[in-house]
């Protein structure tokens, strides 16, 4: 087995024999599909509640357009020509919140961030814990350290991945048991194309950040001063998801100075991995525009590898106190 | 396997101040031969072992192994114990033997055997599955040994090996040495314990400030210091070149 495939089982089995792991993946999967049977319980119990209040609703706008004197039809017109004014004043756009997007591209950024920062934590935490115990001395004497980070890197992946397989598949069979999966695919999002481009963003993302998350271990002496070490990177992430609720509503189509930050935000790399992944779920940002941002991320991936590498390799049997950054590039 | 040191040299840096850990190294370690590798701390002993395995890389010069320059192959025919001791904490032992033993390129099959042997042969069998973090350091230390020794090396480079340990221990550990030697392992180790250097070493290696001082068997240094002998007692090492080795300030 080469020594890069032997790091990867080594990860792979400590990740199978943590508690914290397994327990983790299961109470995710546990809430996803158990929120597929809470909204379930919730759309009944108002349904009944729905009709009541709809026929309420009519006897009371029948009574105010009575009041002044309006029939319906003379009030449809008059809101159809409101309308038009509104939309010439904001440059003839439309703005239509479309529900189920919206869903499935917020729950994609919430299962892709969590997945993210967890899977690239686990990556620093192993990646210090070598360092502080000095075993890395050990096994730099059987392979380079770029090798050492690759297999942890993929290792720790690979289980990252089998986690978000676990969640989705628990909360698809949950959304198939009840029901929700016909509103799905009756809401005219195109789930395949989401799902793909789901698992495209979360492999570039994790690839994106791994590296980094590597790097940020190595710099550290010690596994508490990780969470601070790793602050930069997490506000990366953070702004990537607030990019990512104002694309999934479409807010760029209201216009304003907001929507020229997100058209920029959706092609830079590392940002965009969660604006762009649950955008593209959405529906609000075209297959075009995905493809741009992901080609501009496939190119600059071999950079943060590079970058990760060249920190890593460095820091990792300096002891003593955190890495000052500069002195990795002198 | 022979080992040929040529030259080496290595500066650390802090800021603008540059240290030199080594300067023009020079060294050879033959097969079957134990080398005693001696200097104060500081004196860059773990620098140049770090170097001869590739975890860290020289300013100047080379290191052959068999007249060919060293590469990751032929260091992992080299079993290596650092100073600063350490495996992971968590993992049980006997696991993470067999596991090492693979990373230097030796079946699951073979690094069990060998892992079930050397841990019998240094009395530490009972800690098989427990994890390394509970260990007291003397077993901790004979587990790294067996790190070192499970892929059945052509040769061994052992810094501080014996630090720590009690005397069974010692005794314990330079026995499995000496039976590597005599199967024709080179070994290099270092010690502040000159009574052990003396008794072990076929030749001796002083180092000081970054500059080998002398090279030479036990005897040879006597005579090179023209040292008095005894009629029935060896003098001791530490009585001729204390000063030598005498950490600097």
């Amino acid at each position: 087995m080469s020594p890069i495939a032997l790091i990867i089982k080594r990860e792979v089995l400590v990740k199978i024999r943590s508690k914290a792991y397994v327990i983790g993946t299961l109470a995710m999967a546990l809430v996803g599909a158990g929120l597929c049977w809470v909204f379930k319980l919730v759309g009944s119990n108002l349904s009944g509640l729905d009709m009541g209040m709809a026929d309420s609703a009519s006897q009371a706008a029948n009574e105010v357009l009575a009041k002044y004197g309006l029939t319906e039809a003379e009030f449809t017109q008059m809101v159809a020509q409101r309308t038009a004014e509104i939309q010439a004043e904001s440059g003839g756009m439309d703005f239509v919140f479309n529900g189920p997007g919206y869903a499935i591209g917020l729950v994609t950024c919430v299962i892709l961030m969590i997945t993210i920062i967890q899977t690239g934590t686990s990556i620093a935490m192993g990646v210090v814990e070598e360092k502080s115990s000095r075993v890395v001395e050990i096994l730099l004497a059987s392979l380079r350290p770029r090798q050492l980070m690759a297999g942890k890197v993929l290792g720790i992946g690979l289980m990252g991945l089998v986690q978000v397989i676990v969640i989705v598949a628990a909360t698809g069979i949950s959304a198939y048991a009840t029901g929700m999966t016909d509103f799905l695919f009756n809401s005219g999002v195109d789930l395949t194309s989401a799902i793909i481009w789901a698992v495209v963003w979360f492999i570039v993302g994790y690839f994106s950040f791994a590296c980094l998350f590597a790097a940020v271990g190595s710099m550290v002496a010690k596994p508490e001063e990780v969470h601070n070490a790793a602050g930069p990177l997490v506000i990366i992430i953070m702004l990537g998801y607030f990019s990512a609720i104002y694309l999934t509503v479409g807010a760029p189509s209201l216009g304003g100075g907001f929507s020229m930050l997100a058209e920029i935000i959706k092609y830079v790399p590392l940002v965009n991995v969660l604006a762009m992944s649950s955008g593209l779920a959405a529906g609000t940002v075209s297959n075009v525009d995905g493809f741009i941002a992901l080609g501009i991320s496939l190119v600059f991936i071999p950079l943060l590898i590079w970058l990760g590498g060249k920190i890593y390799s460095y820091s990792i049997l300096q002891t003593g106190s955190k890495v000052k950054l500069l002195k990795v590039f002198r | 396997m022979n080992l040929d040191i040529q030259k080496v040299s290595k500066t650390f840096y802090a800021g603008k101040t540059s240290i030199p850990a080594l300067n023009q190294v020079s060294l050879s370690l033959n097969s079957g031969e134990i080398l005693g590798f001696v200097g104060a701390n500081g004196a860059g002993k773990s620098t140049l072992m770090r170097i001869i395995m590739g975890v860290l890389d020289p300013d100047a010069g080379n290191i052959m192994i068999d007249d060919q320059p060293a590469n990751i192959e032929a260091r992992k025919k080299i079993g290596y114990m650092p100073s600063e001791r350490g495996l992971y904490p968590k993992m049980k032992v006997r696991e993470q033997l067999i596991w090492l033993g693979e990373l230097k390129g030796v079946s699951k099959t073979e690094a069990a055997s060998e892992v079930d042997e050397l841990m019998g042969l240094l009395e530490i069998d009972e800690y098989k599955n427990s994890q390394l973090e509970t260990l007291s350091t003397g077993n901790a230390q004979r587990v790294q040994l067996v790190a070192a020794l499970v892929a059945k090396p052509q040769m061994l480079i052992l810094d501080e090996p014996f630090s720590g340990l009690d005397p069974l221990a010692v005794r314990t550990m330079t026995s499995v040495l000496k039976r590597s030697a005599d199967q024709g392992v080179g070994i290099m180790f270092s010690s502040h314990q000159l009574e052990l250097i003396d008794q072990m070493s076929d030749r001796v290696a002083i180092i000081k400030l970054g500059q080998m001082q002398i090279v030479g068997t036990p005897d040879e240094l006597r005579k090179a210091a023209h040292a008095p002998l005894t009629v029935t007692v060896p003098t001791p090492l530490a009585d001729i070149f204390g000063e030598l080795i005498k950490e600097e300030k």
